[in-house]
């Protein structure tokens, strides 16, 4: 195989693997609004779901190349930890304010219309 | 055997095939452990197209018995995996003695990674996930360099211990 034939060929299986990267972070982002609502309604254990979807959309996204679904993504991630940490030192955690919840329902937002035009970019 | 000037004769047959043994240059073998399907076809896809051997493991534990069956010169991890994360499966592998490994650890380099404790952990290098392809093989590189430098560094001593020097 050529080398030209070889950077061919790894096109197509980069190209391939976006669409799917693509395909689960859409409905990743159908999960996380979920878990807003349950974080929402103060179920706890809902923001470390958050937590590690964000991370690995906010990680795999750069990797794909996707700068503009993996930062919304890390500003998910970055809340998410700083409400932990901050939670974590307080003898009665407040849970997330509306100040937590309309950022991330914001970064969700932006994710999602970064997804979408991401996919149609493929198609 | 030293020599009554103080060099070192190194020319002697058992001295020479044991240098000139761990001084071949390392194999291009990979292991790449990530917990994510997606990003381990990514980097493995990409590293085969640069005519390295690839393997790969899910999680740390998995990548730790593989070790134990298989030298690789360099590993690239990710850090957070469930089982095992990149940082313990670092710290267990140098626990383990095994020094002649080069550890690169993916990260998205945010402030919530913990440099100090990866690099007293044995990590070697870190690699961003928001890498170019150029970055990414340019690291890689560097790695095996490194690597057969330790290894010539290791033959060394090793031959001047035979050879009856204290390094």
């Amino acid at each position: 195989m050529s080398d030209r034939d070889a950077r061919d060929t790894l096109q197509v299986q980069l190209n391939a693997l976006s669409v799917q990267f693509l395909e689960r972070t859409r409905g990743q982002v159908g999960q996380l609004e979920l878990l807003v609502e349950r974080i929402g309604r103060g179920e706890a254990d809902a923001l470390l779901e958050l937590r590690a979807i964000a991370h690995k959309i906010h990680g795999s996204g750069a990797m794909f190349g996707f700068p503009d679904i993996s930062d919304p993504a890390g500003e998910i991630e970055r809340a998410s930890d700083e409400l932990l940490a901050r939670d974590a030192k307080l003898e009665h955690p407040a849970g997330p304010g509306t100040e937590f919840l309309q950022c991330v329902t914001a970064a969700i937002g932006r994710l999602s219309r970064e997804v979408e035009t991401a996919r149609n970019g493929k198609k | 055997m030293g020599r009554s000037d103080g060099r070192v004769n190194i020319d002697t047959g058992a001295v020479s095939s044991r240098l000139l043994a761990l001084a071949v240059p390392a194999e291009k073998r990979i292991l790449v452990v990530d917990d994510d399907d997606l990003e381990l076809s990514l980097i493995c896809d990409r590293l085969r197209a640069h005519d390295f051997q690839v393997s790969q493991a899910a999680n740390g534990q998995e990548a730790l018995e593989i070790l134990e069956r298989q030298w690789f010169p360099v590993v690239v991890t990710d850090w957070q995996m469930p089982v095992m994360d990149g940082l313990e499966f670092t710290q267990r592998l140098r626990q383990k003695g095994v020094t002649d490994t080069f550890v690169i650890m993916l990260t998205v380099l945010n402030s919530s990674f913990d440099y100090e404790r990866a690099y007293e952990s044995g990590v070697d290098d870190y690699l961003s996930k928001k890498q170019p392809d150029v970055e990414l093989y340019a690291r890689i590189h560097a790695a095996f360099t490194t690597l057969n430098l330790r290894r010539e560094l290791q033959a060394a001593r090793a031959a001047l211990a035979a050879a009856g020097k204290t390094p």
